[in-house]
């Protein structure tokens, strides 16, 4: 019992020395948000004990991660793709504002890079992660459609867009 | 951490996986340094030591004749120096995907705004 203990206290100095966050709140960890026209960028960098609760990047990391969630922030009808959409990316309207996880379930995609141990949970699969691991996703919601564009430019800023095309007219 | 030590404990967090087919597409690109360990029920189990790269897909179950898994996916990176690394990423899946891949001028065009922006960005670090 007293190991236990002497365990539980170098694990709580640890993570005070470091740093202890949920879904990016919390110490040690920074939370970014870029929202445009069509997406919204959710950014979260730090050291320490990082609990993510949300799916699709639901997992806990202890040691380093630097993470980029891209999410559409509406959908729209299949038969208004435009080339233009494509190729111009919105400029960031706005940063630090409110970051919607709406349509996060149906559509996102996400980079991460995790230095140390991580674990993900999902209904469909269980991971564990000691290293280093480097990660591009794209998850898509089942007969749904989707365009992401995402840029990351040194580590300082991050925009994107992301389109979620749906087979029919979103209702109004 | 400690029940998972427990043969019984680990044997029925994973009996919770049996049974749920994946309700999304993935397209994954990942490369691991270390030790890796996966158990799911979309064909995605591993267990690996060392260095792996992998790129892969998991396709939900779909209908007959309906589209499973079109994607279309245009990835560029540029370092200059230490400091300087740009990324750009496009991904299109479903009945976009299709379209664009159709498309055989979209699909250039989008291929030179993917690899000319990143390494524009790249040259244009201080």
């Amino acid at each position: 019992m007293p190991g236990t203990v002497q365990r539980g206290l170098w694990v709580a100095l640890l993570t005070m020395l470091s740093g202890c966050a949920i879904n990016g709140y919390g110490v040690g960890f920074s939370r970014q948000t870029h929202t445009s026209d069509y997406g919204s960028i959710e950014r979260i960098e730090g050291f320490g004990v990082l609990l993510d609760t949300r799916s699709p990047t639901r997992s806990l990391v202890i040691g380093h991660i630097e993470r980029f969630l891209l999410c559409p922030s509406k959908a729209v009808a299949l038969d208004s793709i435009s080339t233009d959409s494509l190729f111009n990316l919105p400029a960031v309207q706005s940063t630090d504002s409110e970051f919607s996880l709406a349509l996060c379930q149906d559509a996102a995609a996400f980079q991460r890079a995790r230095s140390g141990l991580s674990m993900d949970f999902s209904p469909t699969l269980f991971r564990l992660l000691i290293g280093h691991q480097q990660q591009s996703v794209v998850h898509i919601q089942k007969d749904t459609h989707s365009v992401f564009r995402l840029q990351y430019l040194s580590g300082e800023a991050a925009q994107g867009q992301a389109l979620l095309f749906l087979t029919e007219e979103p209702s109004p | 951490m400690k029940s998972f030590t427990r043969p019984g404990s680990l044997v029925g967090a994973l009996l919770l996986l049996c049974g749920c087919q994946s309700s999304h597409y993935l397209y994954v690109q990942e490369t691991v340094v270390g030790v890796d360990v996966g158990v799911g029920t979309s064909g995605n189990n591993r267990l690996s030591v060392g260095y792996t790269t992998d790129t892969f897909a998991v396709i939900p179950e779909k209908g007959d004749g309906l589209d499973a898994a079109s994607s279309v996916a245009i990835i560029d990176g540029a370092i200059k120096g230490l400091d300087c690394f740009n990324y750009e990423q496009f991904n299109a899946t479903g009945n976009a995907a299709a379209a664009i891949a159709k498309n055989g001028e979209v699909l250039t065009s989008l291929r030179e705004t993917i690899y000319d922006t990143a390494r524009d960005n790249t040259n244009n670090c201080q």
